[in-house]
This record gives C-alpha cells, sequence and structure tokens, in this order.
C-alpha cells in the first residue's frame, strides 16, 4: 500500500544499458523533504556530480511529482524536472503543467531517474508496469509539436515531454512544452534530453490510484477553495482571454531601441495593443492543464490569416510585437498583420523547441545593436544583413535551431555568444545575471521583491514572484499589501515586525520568507501562476497537506521543512559554482538608462531612493543573514544546516 | 460565469437524473473525473472514474465526454466542473 498522496515508487532508466527498475519511495525521504522539489534536490545531490559536464551521460534528467499531483486540488498540474543545466551550470527548478504528473503517479511512480545515453535515438513510454525505451524512428527530427501528435496518436491518453530540433541539436537555449501547453526546461532541459539521444518521455494514463488519509478534510477544503476560485472578480476575463487578460494592461511604458537606450512609448501602441487583445480573445480556444479552474493557456486559430498556434504565453503578443526591442521600434502595421505575425513567430520558435523569451529575443536584440554599431558585419554574419525586422528573427530562429552558421554563435546564450563574438563585445552583454535575461530593468520598474530574485535564483525566478503576490510585479504598492502577502506565506509576527516598517521593508530579508512559501508550490506540484497561487496560503497549504498525507504538520513546520529543501538546493548550486560573487548586479544597474527626456536610475520598490551598489551589495548581506547563510560565500551555516538536520552536508 | 451552488449528492434522487455534457465548453481540466473517482470510491483513479474525457487525436483541443454504465448520474463533476461544461437535468427536461 503506497503512502497516501504517493505512488509509491522511484523509476530509474539507464538508457545507456536499457536497464529500468523500480525502487519504493522511502517513507522517511517522502516526508523529510516532500515531493517534487525537495525528493527531486535530494536524488539530483546524491546522483549528479555537481561538477559534471551537463550533456555528459552523467548528467542526471530526475523528474518529480508531489502529494498533490493525483488529486483534485485545483492547479495540481505542475512536474518538477531537474538537472544540471547546460545554459548556466545551475541546478534550475524547471517545472510545466498539462497532464504529465497525474499520468505518471497513475502508472505508480511519483519521480523518473534518467541516466546514462542511448546509442541510438529512442523515447521512453510509461504505462504502469510497462516501461519501456522505443525506438524514435520517425520521430527525430521532428519538431515538438509534431513529435506530440505522432505519440498521441500511438499512445493516447498519454501526455508528452518531446524535444524539437533544438534540443536535438544541442541549443543551450532550448525549451519545450508538455502537451503543447507547459513550457518546461528553459535553461536547456532539452539539449540534455537531445545528448541522451531520449526524444520524449510518454506517460500513458495508468490504472493505479492516489490514496488520501482524511478524505472529508480534504473534500472540505478543496470545496473551500473552489468556492473562493469561482468568485474571483477577474476569473470571468481570464476564461474570455487566458493569461492575456491579465497582462494586456500591464503598461509596458518604454520602448528600447536596444537594451540601453529608451525610446518613448508611441501613444498608438495601446490602441493597438487593444485591438490585438479583442482579435485575441475572437480567435482562442481555451485550454486548461488538470484540475485548473482557470484555464490561461490557448490554442488560437486566427481565421483571417490561416494561423493556428498553441503557446503559454500567447499574452506577450502584444509585448513581443509592439514593444520588442527585437522587433523594434515600430507602430505600423494592422492589428492583424501584427497579430499573425507575432503567432507565426511563436509557432515557429515553439515548434523548434527555442526559449524565445528568456533568450532568443535578447540574443536577436543583442547582435542586430552590434551589426548596428558596426562591430560585427556581414563578414560575421554569414553574409547576412541583421536589422530589427520579423524576417530576421525567424532566419536567426531556424539558425540557431539548427546551430547553422551565425547561428552556431547564438545557440549557448549571450554569454558564450559575447565570448564567442570577441571583439569586447562584453559590454554590450547587459541586465544578464547568471547567463539569462531579466524580466524588464530594474532601472524602470525600482528593484522589489521579483528583480531581488532575479539576482539570487539561478532559474527562471517569476514564480518567487507570484507567490508574494501581485506587489511583486509592479513598483509602489503600499506596505499595507505586502502585509497581507508576509501573513499569507506564513511569516512569523515577530519576523513582520522586524523587517517591514509603515513605509517600507527590506527586499533581502522578505525574499527569504517569500522563497520558504514559493517553494512549496514546487514541492506539492502546484501552479505558481499568480491567479491561482493566489488563493492558497501556509495555512491552506499545512491542511491540504495533512489530509492528503496523513502527516499533521503545522505552518511552521511545513516553512521548516521548505527551508531543509531550499537550503539543499542552495549547496547544491553552491557546488557547482553559484557563490555570493554569482547573486551580484551587474554592472549596468548603476549606469543610467538613456531616454531623450530623461535618465534612469535605479531606485528601490517604491521609485524613491536612489540605490548605489552599496545599497544591493547590503540587501544581498540581509539575504543571506536572514537566511542563516555566510554573506561572504552564500553558503549556509554549519548551524543553519544543523538546525534543518542537514548534517551530512556540514563539509 | 453561472455561478453553482453546491449540493449534497445524497439526497438528490438518481433515477429520473443525468448528465448533459456540452463538449464545446469543456477545456479539458478533468476536474469530472477526479470528483467522480473521490466521490464513488475515494481516492483517485483515471482510469475508473464513471466519466472519461477524451482528447480527440487529430482534432486539437476538442474532448469527447464518456459516462460509463456504473454512472448513476449523481451531479458531482456537474456541481465541480469549471467551465460550465456539464449540467444535471431532469430526464423530461427537453435539452
Amino acid at each position: 500500500m503506497a503512502l497516501p498522496g504517493y505512488a509509491g515508487n522511484i523509476l530509474h532508466v539507464d538508457l545507456t544499458s536499457g536497464k529500468i527498475r523500480k525502487q519504493s519511495l522511502d517513507a522517511n525521504l517522502a516526508h523529510t523533504y516532500i515531493g517534487g522539489a525537495g525528493i527531486n534536490n535530494k536524488l539530483a545531490y546524491d546522483l549528479i556530480p555537481p561538477d559534471v559536464e551537463p550533456l555528459s551521460p552523467q548528467n542526471a534528467i530526475i523528474i518529480g511529482t508531489g502529494p498533490f499531483n493525483g488529486t483534485m486540488i485545483p492547479g495540481s498540474s505542475e512536474v518538477m524536472v531537474t538537472h544540471k543545466a547546460p545554459l548556466n551550470g545551475a541546478f534550475p527548478h524547471t517545472n510545466g503543467g498539462g497532464y504529465f504528473s497525474h499520468f505518471l503517479k497513475s502508472s505508480g511512480y511519483d519521480h523518473v531517474v534518467i541516466t546514462g545515453r542511448s546509442a541510438k535515438p529512442v523515447y521512453l513510454k510509461i504505462h504502469d508496469d510497462s516501461v519501456e525505451l522505443c525506438p524514435a524512428t520517425g520521430l527525430w527530427g521532428k519538431d515538438v509539436f509534431e513529435t506530440t501528435d505522432m505519440l498521441r496518436k500511438k499512445h493516447e491518453p498519454c501526455s508528452v515531454i518531446p524535444i524539437g530540433q533544438a534540443g536535438e541539436n544541442l541549443v543551450n537555449i532550448s525549451v519545450t512544452q508538455i502537451d503543447k501547453g507547459g513550457t518546461l526546461g528553459s535553461t536547456g532541459l532539452c539539449a540534455v534530453m537531445g545528448s541522451k539521444n531520449l526524444k520524449a518521455i510518454a506517460a500513458m494514463m495508468g490504472t493505479k490510484s492516489i490514496t488520501v488519509a482524511h478524505p472529508k478534510r480534504l473534500r472540505k477544503a478543496v470545496d473551500e477553495l473552489w468556492e473562493r476560485i469561482k468568485e474571483y472578480h477577474l476569473r470571468g476575463d481570464l476564461l474570455k482571454g487566458g493569461a492575456f487578460a491579465m497582462t494586456a494592461s500591464w503598461a509596458i511604458p518604454v520602448l528600447a531601441k536596444n537594451s540601453s537606450t529608451l525610446v518613448p512609448f508611441p501613444p498608438e501602441i495601446k490602441e493597438l495593443q487593444d485591438e490585438i487583445y479583442k482579435l485575441h480573445q475572437k480567435s482562442r480556444k481555451k485550454v486548461a492543464c488538470i484540475t485548473c479552474p482557470m484555464c490561461d493557456k490557448d490554442r488560437v486559430d486566427l481565421l483571417e490569416k490561416g494561423v493556428t498556434t498553441y503557446d503559454t504565453a500567447i499574452f506577450a503578443a502584444s509585448a513581443i510585437m509592439t514593444a520588442s526591442a527585437a522587433y523594434g521600434h515600430r507602430a505600423e502595421g494592422s492589428p492583424l498583420d501584427r497579430y499573425a505575425d507575432a503567432l507565426h513567430f511563436f509557432d515557429v520558435t515553439n515548434r523548434y523547441g527555442i526559449d524565445r523569451v528568456y533568450s532568443l529575443q535578447g540574443l536577436v536584440d543583442f547582435v542586430v545593436t552590434l551589426y548596428e554599431d558596426g562591430i560585427i558585419t556581414k563578414g560575421d554574419t554569414g553574409g547576412i544583413v541583421l536589422d530589427r525586422s520579423m524576417d530576421t528573427l525567424l532566419k536567426l530562429a531556424e539558425m540557431v535551431a539548427f546551430k547553422k552558421g551565425f547561428g552556431d554563435v547564438l545557440a549557448d546564450g549571450i554569454v558564450a555568444a559575447a565570448r564567442r563574438i570577441g571583439k569586447g563585445v562584453e559590454k554590450y552583454v547587459q541586465n544578464v545575471i547568471k547567463g539569462q535575461f531579466l524580466f524588464g530593468d530594474p532601472r524602470m520598474t525600482g528593484l522589489g521583491p521579483m528583480q531581488f530574485e532575479m539576482m539570487v535564483y539561478p532559474g527562471r525566478p517569476l514564480g518567487v514572484a507570484a507567490a508574494m503576490g501581485a506587489p511583486s510585479y509592479s513598483p509602489g504598492w503600499p506596505v499595507k499589501e505586502l502585509l497581507k502577502q508576509a501573513n499569507r506565506c506564513g511569516m512569523p509576527e515577530e519576523d513582520i515586525k522586524r523587517i517591514y516598517t509603515e513605509d517600507s521593508f527590506n527586499v533581502g530579508r522578505m525574499a527569504k520568507h517569500g522563497e520558504d512559501f514559493f517553494n512549496l508550490f514546487n514541492m506539492f506540484g502546484q501552479c505558481h501562476r499568480l491567479y491561482i497561487s493566489r488563493f492558497y496560503s501556509m495555512d491552506i497549504f499545512a491542511e491540504l497537506y495533512s489530509a492528503v498525507t496523513g502527516v499533521e504538520v503545522t505552518p511552521a513546520d511545513l516553512k521548516k521543512t521548505s527551508e531543509r529543501v531550499w537550503n539543499l538546493w542552495k549547496v547544491l548550486n553552491y557546488k557547482a559554482g553559484f557563490d555570493r560573487k554569482a547573486d551580484e548586479p551587474p554592472d549596468i544597474w548603476f549606469q543610467p538608462l538613456k531616454a531623450p527626456d530623461k535618465e534612469y536610475t535605479l531606485k528601490d520598490y517604491f521609485l524613491k531612493k536612489e540605490l548605489t551598489r552599496q545599497d544591493v551589495d547590503g540587501m544581498l548581506d540581509d539575504y543571506y543573514d536572514e537566511h542563516g547563510w555566510d554573506p561572504k560565500t552564500s553558503h549556509p551555516t554549519e548551524e543553519k544546516l544543523k538546525e534543518l538536520g542537514l548534517n551530512s552536508l556540514v563539509s | 460565469m453561472a455561478s453553482k451552488k453546491p449540493t449534497s449528492q445524497a439526497t438528490l434522487p438518481k433515477r429520473n437524473r443525468r448528465i448533459i455534457a456540452d463538449e464545446s465548453q469543456c477545456a479539458g481540466c478533468m476536474t469530472c473525473v477526479l470528483r467522480c473517482s473521490f466521490t464513488k470510491d475515494g481516492d483517485f483513479n483515471l482510469s475508473t472514474s464513471r466519466i472519461q474525457v477524451k482528447k480527440l487525436v487529430g482534432k486539437e483541443n476538442e474532448y469527447q465526454i464518456i459516462f460509463s454504465k456504473d454512472c448513476d448520474a449523481c451531479g458531482v463533476c456537474a456541481v465541480y466542473c469549471p467551465y460550465d461544461a456539464l449540467t444535471r437535468v431532469k430526464v423530461e427536461e427537453k435539452v
């Protein structure tokens, strides 16, 4: 009989030998570390050498689910994948939705550990006790959507994690989508799969049950959640417009000509965005991950232009097509043409499996700027003229996916690209931390919780911000709103008094408590998107976890377990080279961002106080101190590790 | 979005009720499948649920909703469907 909330097994797959074995999930492991992020981190710590070459057979792909996956808890769709990432050498938290987490557990597995390298391309098929490495004949060379379709046709009902051509060609800025919807692996998971000759993982719907310890308690807690969810005042907008509905109103106030020069936002852009949003609503079919009552994902059929695609981030269409530096500063073109262009670009990159949001667009802006400034010429690009046009975007996307010509220079990300181009172009590498482009520029947004997390978090940090609620995304919310988030995150009263004043707060110290809460989403298998994570609190998590697993916990217990997992993760990343130096802000933050009529300088969350490097260093000191980490190195102190029961990590 | 009040399932007469599915409204979240399994069996089993949501291969994001012979039209699926794709009606009602 499996543990309540768990399927009960870890599946080990060695691609080199073809051996597959099942290991019972140890109850102590499950309760000490909990679920996706928790057990994944423990397995990664035990199984992956921190200095391993990411594209070598010794790297492992560890797939993990949590105790909420497989149940009816709303938003319990996320599967967590841990590996050493080729883009920046970190062990990121990478997760995605779709059906995979539930289907995997329905076959009886909580985790899958994939090691080695297959001699020939294969895909892994999981269906109850039938686990097979199947020849990827006919699949290799196919794109993300084609691969999904072909495997669904063969194995439906099933959930698919495929790779596209970018993953096959070991492109580090690759990404994929689970079931044509759940983005996964933006720091190069697909290249790791490609290096292992693993084209896809198909989890078929199995026949196993997930039991829960206290069904009545679970029913009550979920019913209460559902009552709140269906009354959410923005839910109607979400159902009509998906994620776009939540973000269409994000006033992206400026256009960047390139990463360092600001160009004012033309007033007609807002009108264009509104028109594009109308088209989006008309063309959208709502798509939900399993258990999601918000259906923020899209399939879009733009009949007027004969364009169909799928995306988790169609909402970015207006931003990309009106405000992207890569696409250039322009307002011409009909909304229909602009939207069709955006969808086509999304479709192409999604099919190849290229991370356009956090890598490709920034890279294109980078090289076009170099070209405009005469640093690189046609001689460097293989005869290609680089400009801010859709043609350049599409051309470079294809060249990156297949590592053709100049595309090979870009395929490993911004840091590697700058190194290969040489000519002293490092100074053009701006707003990049840990090998990834930042989401927004803190000189315009202020340095709040989200921007701080971008400094210290080795993966994509937006989830942390989501856990801290809407105030993380926009500067200047009043402290009383931030306090609501602090209470939701289970921050003890004495800590609140220490960290918040009437009109301000300590960003570094607050960030630690946001992480304690956010990490639980990754451990339980919960979606952290803002409009579903907003319904959860530390109290609700404690009740749900107790009801599902039968392990009675208080909010303080959960906070402590989350801290244990976060510290284990920190040590893992520290060993991979992510020390204090890696957390430091880029120099560009301390130089003005120039606009024709003014200059933007780094300020605090309330956009009032100018921040110097010393100020930001102080934030880091506070963050480490709040964690119980050594401020000189960022490594957890011996006392902290012992306090968390991580004695074996004390060196 | 019409709001549906959760209803005690045990008190509802079953013989003259049935569930009508409007598959065009389905977003594929499978909440109905999980709720059904949990209500009838006390655990979560996607394959033994009385209601099945099948993704149609070749027809993107379109679904077929199938009720097994064991379905007693208790209505729990309809109560918790987030997208109003399921409705519990009296048999004599014209749909």
